[in-house]
């Protein structure tokens, strides 16, 4: 049974007892943050830099912390950030190469020995990966971790109608890929 | 595929897994990557950036051409000093340059335009007196 958020914060906030609060933020929350990372950047070796990136920002930033929203959504926030981020580098890497980090990111899951999934998941996993990143990010927030409209878009920052309208359009674009036996 | 096939995926969870003991040791491996950043950010708090540091190399840069100027202005001098041209102070000579208002007053000027029309040759000293002749010269003086 995990502490509660303002247990965990509390415990954050006080100088003395801030080691044991992170400990409890990180281990209440690793696993989560982790799959939502993972679902971003798919290698898991980017997934696992990225997550500690994000938990030694929250350490070194949680002075700062207000509480103005709940540490979930801080934590979702600074990790979909940073996931976001390393793309966005990656493909102006790739740039030169005239390589797709899509289509890179694509042949990693025929090649990555951590895929346990069957035929139908990986046509659904390559389907997901042509949308664009926000699209992606909504439709993994809902189809997957079954997040509320409400808690997506105060991590994206954005309106319910808005996330409403993405998601239904990933999934148009999904089933379409799909039925097409595009993948 | 049809469209209920992605609906029965709904429940499916996230098609990957982790390596194992991945979890059970990301703390470890997170609070040993903290400790290896430390140093490097209590050196950043503990070295406070000094102005003088700042506006140093700028100083250095000035003071250098400052030198640099001074040699190529004073070195020949110092190195040769008989193959130097001797210094020359140059003085405005007023005898040299001497107006026709300085010999004449206005009305004697005009006494010589008129009395000796035809053999003075004038002389324009600007363009915008190109297109006048000694007629149009001589009526301006009137006004």
């Amino acid at each position: 049974m995990h502490p509660s958020d303002k247990e965990i914060l509390s415990l954050l906030q006080n100088p003395q007892t801030n080691s044991k609060g992170f400990s409890l933020l990180v281990d209440k929350y690793k696993q989560r943050l982790y799959w939502h990372i993972r679902k971003i950047v798919i290698i898991h070796e980017d997934a696992d830099d990225l997550l500690q990136n994000t938990f030694i920002k929250v350490w070194k930033n949680i002075s700062g912390f207000r509480g103005d929203s709940s540490i979930f959504t801080w934590l979702y926030r600074i990790g979909t950030n940073e996931a976001l981020n390393h793309l966005n580098k990656k493909r102006a890497e790739l740039m030169n190469s005239h390589e797709d980090i899509e289509i890179m990111l694509s042949n990693q899951i025929n090649n990555d020995p951590l895929f346990t999934g069957d035929e139908i998941e990986e046509r659904l996993q390559k389907s997901i990966l042509t949308l664009p990143d926000k699209q992606r990010l909504v439709f993994n927030m809902k189809y997957f971790d079954n997040l509320k409209y409400d808690q997506i878009a105060e991590i994206l920052g954005t309106s319910t109608g808005a996330l409403k309208a993405s998601y239904f359009h990933a999934v148009k674009k999904i089933e379409a890929l799909i039925k097409n036996d595009i993948f | 595929m049809s469209n209920n096939k992605l609906d029965n995926l709904k429940d499916r969870r996230y098609p990957f897994k982790v390596p194992d003991n991945y979890f059970e040791s990301f703390e470890e491996r997170l609070l040993n990557k903290i400790e290896d950043k430390k140093p490097e950010e209590s050196d950043i708090i503990k070295k406070p950036v000094k102005k003088v540091s700042l506006i140093s190399p700028w100083i250095g840069m000035a003071a250098a051409f400052l030198i640099i100027a001074i040699i190529y202005s004073q070195l020949p001098h110092m190195i040769f000093p008989e193959r130097m041209p001797e210094k020359t102070e140059h003085t405005f000579d007023n005898n040299k340059y001497i107006s026709p208002a300085d010999l004449f007053n206005e009305q004697e000027l005009m006494d010589i335009l008129t009395q000796y029309e035809g053999e003075i040759e004038i002389v324009h000293d600007s363009t915008l007196f190109k297109d006048l002749d000694t007629e149009d010269f001589i009526s301006l003086t009137y006004y």
